[in-house]
Formats: structure tokens, sequence, C-alpha cells
């Protein structure tokens, strides 16, 4: 049966499934993507990029969108950036990606984003989109565009924005400032002309190997643009399939190049000029002037002045390749003209640009574009955040970390270390050499051929970096360790060493160490000529010593330090930090002569260190640690929630009884409240324990109840009744009567429509406290299954309100239910009657003043019947007053001094039982012959008195005995054959009303017209 | 309340409940060790903790209770707070316990009472019995994280404030549960239909296509007690968790007891 009940909740079930695909096909972005060719010059030529444009649904001449310019990596091509680009088109933007020059099925060479080459194709790129119409112009052929690049892509964007003043925003992650520092870094500074670094060789073969092989050599997920890692699965529908590069090696301008298998060119696609370089650089290791021109050429360091768009700027603080200081002073030279840039650290190496990029460079991107090519509102982005990668947490500042500049060392807080010959780093306070030892000479020795190294990090491996044993070769390296920090010192910004470097003598020269002196000045300013000194190539770690032991190597940094105007004191820059050292843990500086990522010196040489006696020192740059405390919102929240609560419990307590009082009130006259009313006006009582009583309220008055149920049926029309103290009124009535419900509302359990009920003269209500004078059994016996019957007992009793066991008589009640030792056993164990008699038990509780009791002879046995018959009317005689209700004529009779008759819902009669039904008795007598025995009797007794009766006549004798009767009919000679007293009761009850007298004999009612629907007796 | 505490700590799925959720660190226990050293996370695990499940006691008690959290203990937490008013009704006994001088509010604060109040002991339970267990199979010592390393003390601490914020995570459950067991007289009715409510919010926080809807599903921040292991703890991130809670708290309850006070007791 499909009722309100079944399919209520199965079309909520239904609704909330519909909404929610409903929500995921809606979510889904409607997006066209064309690809096309574009043509650039290429010096006298042209050639073709391939591109494609990635057009949102709804973008049109009519609602011109801006356009964002999607740069890709150094290993892939336009497919790369596919997802990232479906996303921003999903987010309204048109986007256009493109293959760069030597990639995909671009034509050209790669020229490393060459200004004059690549640069400039960006300018065609975005004369592209200013000629579509569903592009916003902010003028004539000036389109609302952004730039977005990452690695390749990043360095892409940046020279860009300086040579394109169309762009109105850019967003570059894990860029470079410096291709040449990049490459081949040198940490030293000063004094005087630094020597040309030493190349990353891991880093550059990879980069450079990468387009001479084919691009599934490598992941191809890792593309240069900060990728979408958690693509709508919706978007990744139909679209163009990315066309497969060229065969590597075939060159589509220019001259063929070798190809065939096993013959790779290491040109690949690249460009002529750059090739050189490379190859160059390989060979020798160092960076030749002319290499570190072209290089610096293809670098936005000195260009940036130009940049008038907003940048975003984001850099992995693990980067090995690009670090943190590049995309520092990227920030500090678009600073400095005013134009907004905000600078983003985040956890993670070079590979957050690749296929498992983070939701703070998608989140940091959205926001950047949708403020400045979309003017958005929204807080002010701080200028610059940075991870704290120990706690999780992002740490904003106004202002990047500031870069070294002589003048205003004193202003930073630093914390200063020595590196002493006991290999362990000294602190100091800022007092030159608090701790200091003898100096000492350390010698390191480069192995020949450059093997072993010491393995620190590998390019590219990015996460799983932390796995690999870092190693460092004995006799190659020294260690100088910190004690234990006493504090968290958080590292913001680029630390600073000097060292004092002895010469270094190759290995087949002798040995001999030239004494330290730091005073003079090194004889030969100029650091490209090998001098007596040597060559020192040193590299410089920094690492976290946890207290178990297990290091940590910051930011997987390793600064090579070359210098060769030896012997000579250097002032060295590592890469800036962004770092929490926490307290207990100790910092370790290596210094080594080798290191696996670098291109090696294979002479064989060795080199002195001077350490102690300031001869070699570290500045770390210190800010002060913030500590997250517990959020604002999280206390006031806390404190609302107590006051809140507080001020309930109180009005609670001032309220009285509360809730039950606003709801449950039963009057409807609007007496609100707890309204105690005198002596009931209206009570028919007939009590004849004098007018006394008569002044205190009745236990019970009630006064024109009536209960309609939802589906409109009328359980209890109008009922008035009254019953007095000392009472024990029987409330009569077929089944479906409205007694249970009456019942039900005069004990609080359900609320009337109309009408009052007042209980020793107050309104009723839920839980009012007059119901602690009240003890009832309402529609069978309820107990806790697994409990006893003592336990539920006591438990019920404790759970009314603060009485105290010992006003319960418990012994009196357990005496009435006579369960004997059965009463220590589970509920569930009773028989039905056991239970009846231990709900009766329950009700008797305390001695109530008033007892409810609703069918209380329901499956007991003769002998309990009586017994109860006997309580109740003790009870009465004692002053107690009884309601019981049955549908039991001769119960009724036997058990109580007063009746109330009711059928469907209305009180018929009520009052005492003799009065009633008269003062007459009727017997019903059963002779051979009626009719003569009529006329008989008819002589003696008044008219009316005698009623044909089945086969006999009932007769009512009034003032005359039964004998009588007898004697009458048998001086007559009639012969009975028998006698009964009729119960009274019954023909009240049948006239009352007019029911035959079949069907209210004892038993069950048939289920006709007069019994409601379900469950309403 | 001490009154129902009795009537409700004698009953044997009370009993049970707890015990159940007691002897799940036990068996993991007991299956760490029996697979030996190789034992690792395996799948599904978002926080990290079950590779290191092995490394203490400790640990072990963090990583059961990072077991039990996303559905066990919610389980439990509607089987309690389910269960109180309409198993009353499934026996007759509430209609008797309402006709007492008590009014039906607070008979129903009390019932939620006591029903929160074995929640939490059975939320207590999980890293107590974790902390004998992984004692006993692991030994004793100092607590790794994924974000580093912390010492006895402090850990206690933490666990503690971690089972804190479970506790309250499943408000919602418990309102929810409590409300539902108001409306039925079937017991089942309400813990069962509690139950499934817990698995679809779960399922629906899984589908990411639902976007920033799922940031209000009362589940979201579930997940937001692993800050608490970082060094220094991360209390900020709890914030929205933790208010995510009291709408649907207050939202449940106050539908239960506005309810409850108007009903005709049928049962």
């Amino acid at each position: 049966m499909i009722d309100r009940r079944t399919w209520v909740p199965v079309a909520v079930a239904v609704a909330i499934v519909a909404v929610i695909v409903g929500l995921i096909l809606l979510g889904r972005p409607d997006i066209e993507v064309a690809s096309l060719r574009v043509t650039v010059p290429d010096g006298a030529e042209q050639l073709e990029l391939d591109a494609a444009v990635y057009r949102p649904a709804g973008a049109s001449a009519d609602d011109p969108r801006p356009a964002v310019l999607l740069a890709h990596g150094f290993l892939g091509d336009r497919s790369g950036s596919d997802a990232q680009a479906r996303r921003l088109a999903g987010d309204g933007f048109v986007v256009m990606t493109w293959s760069a020059r030597g990639f995909g099925s671009s034509g050209g060479q790669v020229g490393l984003a060459d200004p004059d080459a690549e640069i400039a194709d960006v300018a065609r790129l975005i004369d592209v989109l200013a000629e579509r119409p569903d592009v916003r112009l902010d003028a004539v052929g000036d389109p609302r565009v952004a730039i977005v690049g990452g690695s390749y892509g990043a360095g892409t964007a940046l020279l860009a924005a300086a040579q394109e003043p169309r762009l109105d925003a850019v967003v570059a992650a894990a860029g470079w400032h410096s291709l040449s520092r990049s490459l081949a870094p040198n940490g030293v500074i000063g004094p005087g002309e630094v020597a040309p670094g030493v190349l990353k060789a891991g880093w550059t073969s990879l980069l450079f190997t990468a387009n001479a092989l084919p691009a599934d050599a490598f992941d191809p997920s890792a593309s240069g643009t900060p990728p979408d890692p958690d693509p709508d699965p919706s978007t990744l529908g139909p679209g163009p399939e990315p066309e497969p590069g060229p065969e590597p090696g075939v060159d589509l301008e220019g001259g063929p190049r070798a190809v065939g298998n096993g013959g790779l060119d290491p040109c690949g696609r690249f460009s002529r000029e750059i090739c050189e370089v490379y190859l160059e650089v390989a060979r020798s290791g160092v960076l030749t002037a002319s290499a570190r021109a072209v290089l610096d050429a293809r670098s936005p360091a000195g260009r940036l002045d130009a940049v008038t768009a907003p940048t975003l700027l984001l850099q992995g603080q693990d980067d090995t390749l690009f670090d943190l200081t590049e995309s520092r002073r990227n920030a500090e030279e678009i600073a400095a003209t005013g134009t907004p840039v905000r600078l983003r650290w985040v956890v993670g190496g070079h590979e957050i640009v690749g296929g498992a990029g983070s939701d703070e460079l998608r989140e940091e991107t959205d926001a950047w574009l949708d403020r400045w090519l979309r003017d958005g509102d929204g807080p002010e982005a701080p200028a610059f955040t940075w991870t704290d990668r120990a706690a999780d947490v992002a740490r904003d500042r106004d202002a990047p970390p500031d870069g070294p500049s002589p003048g205003d060392r004193g202003a930073r807080q630093v914390l200063a270390f020595e590196l002493a010959p006991d290999g362990r780093l000294h602190e100091r306070d800022g007092a030159p050499s608090a701790v200091s030892d003898a100096p000492r000479s350390v010698t390191l020795s480069s192995p020949p051929g450059g093997q072993p190294a010491a393995l620190s990090s590998l390019p590219g491996a990015g996460a799983l970096v932390g796995f690999l044993p870092a190693t460092d070769i004995p006799g190659q390296h020294v260690a100088i360790t910190s004690a234990p920090l006493t504090a968290d010192a958080t590292l913001l910004g680029p630390p600073t060493m000097s060292l004092q470097v002895g010469s270094s003598r190759a290995g087949d020269e002798p040995e001999e160490p030239a004494p330290p002196e730091p005073d003079d000045p090194p004889d030969d300013p100029v650091g490209t000529v090998l001098d007596d000194g040597g060559e020192a190539r040193l590299f410089v770690k920094l690492t976290d010593v946890a207290a178990n032991g297990s290091t940590t190597l910051i930011h997987q940094a390793v600064t090579p330090v070359r210098a060769t105007s030896l012997p000579g004191e250097l002032a060295v820059e590592l890469p800036d930090l962004a770092y929490r050292l926490r307290a207990d843990h100790r910092l370790r500086v290596t210094i080594a002569t080798t290191d696996q990522a670098f291109s090696n010196r294979i002479d064989g040489a060795t080199t002195s260190l001077v350490l102690g006696d300031g001869a070699a020192q570290l500045q770390l740059p210190v800010v002060a640690s913030v500590t997250p405390g517990v959020r604002l919102p999280v206390v006031a929240g806390i404190v609302l929630a107590v006051a809140a609560l507080a001020a309930v419990v109180v009005s609670r307590r001032r309220g009285g009884t509360g809730w039950g009082g606003s709801s449950g009130g039963v009057d409807p006259v609007g007496r609100a409240g707890d309204g105690v009313v005198g002596p009931d006006p209206g009570a028919a009582t007939g009590d004849a324990r004098g007018t006394a009583k008569l002044r205190e309220p009745p236990p019970i008055a009630i006064r024109g109840l009536t209960k309609r149920y939802a589906d409109g049926h009328l359980a209890v029309d109008a009922f008035d009744l009254t019953v007095g103290r000392g009472q024990v009124m029987g409330l009569l009535g077929p089944n479906g009567a409205g007694k249970t419900t009456s019942l039900r509302m005069l004990l609080g359990l359900s609320t009337p429509t109309a009408g009052s009920i007042r209980v020793f003269g107050h309104d009723m209500r839920p839980g009012h406290p007059v119901l602690g004078r009240v003890g009832a059994l309402v529609e069978g016996p309820g107990f806790v299954p697994e409990l006893s019957g003592l336990d539920n007992l006591q438990l019920y009793w404790r759970a009314g309100g603060r009485r105290s066991p010992d006003e319960a008589e418990l012994p009196w009640a357990l005496g009435v239910a006579d369960l004997g030792s059965a009463i220590r056993k589970p509920v569930r164990t009773y028989s039905h009657g056991m239970k009846q008699r231990l709900a009766i038990a329950q009700a008797l509780l305390g001695r109530p003043e008033l007892l409810v009791l609703d069918e209380p002879t329901d499956g007991l046995d003769p002998e309990q019947i009586r017994a109860m018959r006997e309580l109740l009317a003790r009870l009465g005689d004692e002053g107690h007053t009884v309601l019981v209700s049955s549908h039991l004529l001769a119960e009724v009779e036997q058990m109580c001094t007063h009746v109330a008759v009711v059928q469907r819902g209305r009180l018929l009669a009520s009052g005492r039982i003799d009065e009633l039904v008269g003062a007459g008795r009727t017997v019903v007598v059963a002779t051979d012959d009626r009719d003569r025995a009529r006329a008989v009797l008819a002589r003696h007794l008044a008219p009316g008195s005698i009623e044909a009766s089945g086969a006999g006549l009932a007769v009512t004798l009034g003032d005359h005995d039964p004998a009588d009767l007898v004697t009458w009919l048998v001086a007559e000679g009639l012969r009975i054959h028998a006698l009964t007293p009729r119960g009274k009761l019954e023909d009240a009850f049948l006239s009352l009303t007019g029911a035959p007298a079949s069907e209210t004999a004892e038993g069950p009612e048939p289920i006709g017209p007069r019994g409601g629907p379900g469950g309403v007796t | 309340m001490i009154v129902e505490l009795q009537r409700q700590l004698r009953r044997r799925r009370t009993v049970f409940g707890l015990l159940g959720i007691a002897s799940v660190p036990v068996i993991l226990a007991i299956a760490f060790v029996l697979s030996g050293d190789g034992a690792n996370g395996g799948g599904g695990d978002p926080t990290g903790l079950f590779d290191l499940a092995t490394a203490s006691g400790l640990n072990f008690a963090l990583m059961s209770t990072a077991a039990t959290a996303p559905f066990l203990l919610l389980a439990v937490v509607a089987l309690f707070t389910g269960d109180t008013v309409s198993s009353e009704a499934s026996w007759g006994s509430l209609r008797y316990l309402l006709v007492r001088p008590v009014p039906r509010s607070r008979l129903l604060a009390r019932k939620f009472a006591v029903g929160v109040l074995l929640s939490v002991v059975a939320a207590l339970l999980v890293p107590l019995s974790g902390l004998a267990a992984g004692t006993l199979a692991f030994g004793w010592g100092e607590v790794q994280t994924p974000f580093g390393v912390l010492a006895v003390g402090p850990a206690l601490g933490r666990l503690l404030a971690i089972v804190a914020y479970l506790v309250w995570s499943s408000a919602w459950v418990a309102g929810i549960a409590f409300a539902w067991s108001t409306v039925t007289d079937a017991p089942v009715g309400a813990v069962a239909g509690t139950i499934v409510l817990v698995i679809v919010v779960q399922i629906l926080d899984a589908i990411t296509a639902l976007g920033t809807l799922r940031t209000f599903l009362p589940v979201h921040e579930l997940t937001a007690w692993i800050g608490l292991l970082a060094s220094p703890p991360q209390w900020g991130e709890l914030t929205r968790g933790i208010l995510l809670q009291v709408p649907y708290l207050t939202g449940a309850l106050g539908f239960a007891f506005w309810w409850f006070a108007r009903k005709d007791i049928l049962s």
C-alpha cells in the first residue's frame, strides 16, 4: 500500500538524487576547441606555429571575454596545457595555447626564449587574439589578455611582459631571472670580480638532450604550465587530439640533420646558436663570456623595469633548477617600478609545474586572473607568502625578504655562526669571536676524474629525492655542526658566508698549503685567470639534523663556490631560504669538493680551508616566528555557545517546568501557565462526605473535552466528567468510545483539540508537577525488557523528579503485584498477566492520590480480579481517587462506586451506580407459562415493571423480595424453572446506549460501525 | 540523569557497542603483528599514519583513531543516540516516562545527554584500547607523524584534542539520529536510517563534481584533525569543522525538542 509514510521518504530520496545529478550536469562547462596555424616572421622568411583556441560557450561579439595565453614547459608541446586550458575556458576566458618554436608541430628551432624569435611570436599571437570578435578589447588591437606559463613558459611570459606592453597580467611559475646564474651558479659575490660559475651538469644535460629524443621518453605530463591537478572529468570529452610531434631529428626548416637509429643529433631542434653554447659549456664545464652573453640575452634580468602588467610569481621552495633567489630578484625588479607583484613560495621542487601540480598554484592563478583581467574585487593578496613546511602552513608577509645590500646588515636579524676546526658551529651573539679556536687549515681533496662525487639531489626527481641516501665522500668534505638550537629559528632570505680559502693545488703538485693571511688582500683581483693559487671549486650545503639523527638537505640546495684568485677571503651568498629550523635540531654546514649534480674538476686537486678565529662565518637571516594559536572565531564561537546554553538553562529554571508549558496547555480560554482553580461549581459529585470537600478542587474535572484526529475522525466529543475525592469511578463504554483517548489526554500524553482538563485544580499539560500525585496504567504494561521487574520499578520511581526511594512504598506495591521471586528476573520472561500485575504495582508506587487505570483486569485470572476489586475498594475508603475504564459491565459494577457511560466519544450519563440504575432490583424469571405469569405478577406490581426478556420475564421488584415473587407464582400453580438477578448496570447501560442485550455480553466487541478506526478506544 | 544512565548502561546493546568499538584496535594490532614487518598502509590512507602505525604504542593509538573516525565511530554514535527514545516507544515504556512530573524536554535532554556521554566513552575507548594493544605489541615511545616527531607528553595532549574534535564532528550524527528517534517508534529505523545517511553523505563528499557544495557537508572537514599533529599544532584549521557542526546540531535538536513537545504519544 502506498501511503504517506512510504512515498514521502521515497520522494525525498528521488528529489535529492535528481538535484545532485542536475548539479553535476549543469556544472559541465561547454567549450569549443579550434586549432589553427599562426604565421610568424622568421628573419626574412616565415614559419608556422601550431596553436589552439579554447572558447567558452557564450563568448561572442556581444559577450567578449578576456583572453589567456598559455605557454608550455620545456618538455612537450601545447598538448600539456590542454587540461588547464579547458579549466580556464570553463571559467570564462578565451584561452590560446601554442607550441613554441621547435616544439611539437610548430616550425622553427628552439631559440630558448629568444627575444627576437619566441618572444616576438607572442606579439603576433596577441594580434590574432585582438582580431577575434569574442575577445574583450581595451583598445583597438589591444585585447585584455594575460600570459601564464611555467618553467620555460615562465621565462617566456616574463620576457614577453617586458617586451609587449599589451599584456595585462602575468603568471610565471618556476621561472628564472638569470639563465646564466641558474645554469652555472657561483655563490661567490666578492671581493672583486667573480669567477665564472660551475655548470649544473645534471640539469643542463637533461634539458638539452630532451629535445633530441622522442617526447614520450620523458613523462608526457611534465609540461611547463601550472596544470589543473583535479581535472573535471566532464571536460575530458571530445576535443582535438593533440597531434604527435615530428620525428626526432627531422628539421622542418633549415638543413637536414643527422637522423637514424642510434645516431642522435645532440642539437636536436635547437638553433645553432644555442647548440653551440651547449656543446662548448658541456665540454669545458665553464660558461665562457660569449656563452654568458647568449644566456643573458634570454633572461629577464635587467629587463623587468619595462613590465607594467601585474605579475604573480610562484616558485617551489625545493627547486634546484631555478631557486628561490631567482624569483625574489624577479619580484624586486618588477616591484621597483611600482608594478603590482605577488611572490608565492610553495612546497615542492621544479616538478610543481609538472603533472602533479598543486591546489595552491591553481588557486593563486585563478585569483590573480580574476582580479586583474576581470577587475574582480576581493581582498588584496599580501605581497609575499611562503610555506612553512614543518607546520604545513602558508605565512604571509608584506614584502619579500631583503636581498643583500651592503649598507643594511645591521637592520636585519641574523643568526650568526662561526665555523670552528673542532667540527662545531658556534653561535655568535654579534660580539666578535665569543668562542674562538686557534685557526686551523682543513684540507679537502677532490678525486681525479671527478668521481666518486657526493650525491645530494637528482634533477627532476622531485619527491623521490627524500628517499635517496645523500652521501658525502670522506676526505672530500668537512661537516661542521652546531649544538642543538634552544628555540625555533625561522630563516627567511639569503644567508651569507665568509670563507677563507687557501691555495688549491692539483694532485701532482706538492701539497703545501699556504698559511692563512686574512689581513692581506688578494694579489690578483682578476679572477678568471688561474694564478698560482689555483682554482678552488667547493660546494656548500646546509643541512637540518633532527634529534634522532635524520638529516634534511634544506631546499635540496647545493651552492657551488668557485674562485681563482687564491688564497683569499671569499664572500659567499647562498640561495634564499624559507625554512624553520626547529628547536632541538642542529644545523650542519657541509663544504665538499664534489657534487654529482655539477660539473666537477678532474685534476684531483687539494684545497685548503681555514677555519676558526673568524676565518669562516655563516650568517642566517632570521625573522620572528609566529605561532598560530587558536583563532579568534573559535574562541568567540565557544564563548557564545556556552553563554547561549547558560541563558537557556537559566531561563528554563525560572520559567518553571519548561517547554511543555507553552505547547501542552489544554485550556483554550487562554489561561496561560498553571491555573489553579477553586472548587468547581459544575461538579456533581453527589459525595456524601460533607461540604468540606467541596472547597477543595476535585481530582478530575474535565469540561468540553474534544479530540479530532488529522483524518477528521472525532474520537472524543465535548466530554464532561468530574470525579470527586474517594470515588472509584468506572468509565464504561464499548471499544472505540473514546475512553483511552480521554485518559491519554487526562495524563498529558495527547493534546486535546478543545476543552479543559483540570487535575486537582491544575490545568493539565505534559509533565505537569501534579502528575506526581497520579499513578497510571494506560493501554497495557511497558517495561524495559532486559531489566528485572524490580529494577524497572526502582528506576521508574527515581526517574520522576527528586523523590526518595523510601516514599515509593515498594514493599506494598510488590505485595500487590504478587510476583514472588520472579521480580528479579528480566521482564521479557514474564507472561502477560505478570506484566499486567507489575504495571499495576508501578501505578501504585508512592500511594498516589489519584489512580488512573485503563482496563486493569486485562489478562488477570478471576482470583486476581477479585483481589484487585478489594484493593480498589480499600483505596477508595482511604480517600484515594480511582478512575477505571473498562468495557466489561460486570467488572465496573463490582469494582466501582460511580460510573460514567461513554459512547462514541460522548458522555451519556454519570453518577453513583445505585442512583443511576434507580432503587429497584430486577430479576429474570423463567416459567412454563409466560403469559399467565405476567398476568399474575401484574396484579401485585406496578405496570411497567414487567417486560419480556428472552423466554422469560424481567421483573423490577422495587421494594418486594424475590421470595414474594416465588410465592405469588407458585400459588398460582406455575412452575419456576429459573430465577436469576439481572445486572442493574446492564439495564441502565442498555437503555442508555440502546444496544440489544447480546451485543454487550462479556467478551470482545464486534468490529462494526460503532468501533472507530483502529486504536481509538 | 544518573537514572537514565543506569537505564541505558544495563542494556545489551550498550555493552556490545562499547565492547565492539574497543575491540577494533585490538584486532588491528593482531593483524599488524601477524603480517610482519612488511606491513604498510596500503591504499586508501589519506592520513599517512597507517605506515607509521607500528612505530610505537602511541602511533598505534593514533592510527586506530584515524581508522575508526570516518565511519565506525559515527555508526556507534548513531546507535547510542538514535536508539534511546524510539526503543522506549517500541517497548511501550515511553508513555510511562512521560506520565511523570517531569517536563518532556527535560526527559529528552536527559536521554540526549546520556546518548552523548556514551558516545564520548566510545570515542575514548578507541585510543585507550589502541594504546593498550599498541604498547603491548609495539612498545612505548615517541610519536612519529608525517610532520616529524612528537614527544610522549605533547602527543598525549594532541591525542586528547583529536578525540575531542572527532566527538564534536559527530554532533550532526547524534542530532539527526536523536531527532529521528523521536519521530519513529522503531529504533532500527532511526539507527539504521542514520547510518545510511552517514554513508550517503560520505559518498556525496567524494563527488568532486559537486564543487563548493561539498564544503557544506558536515563530514567535509572530518580529516582536519591532522593539523593537530603538526608542530606547532594547527588549531586554526579546525575552525571551519567546528563551526560546520553547529547548524546541523541545532537544527536537528531544535526539531527533536519542538516535535516531541507537541507530539501525541500513541506508542
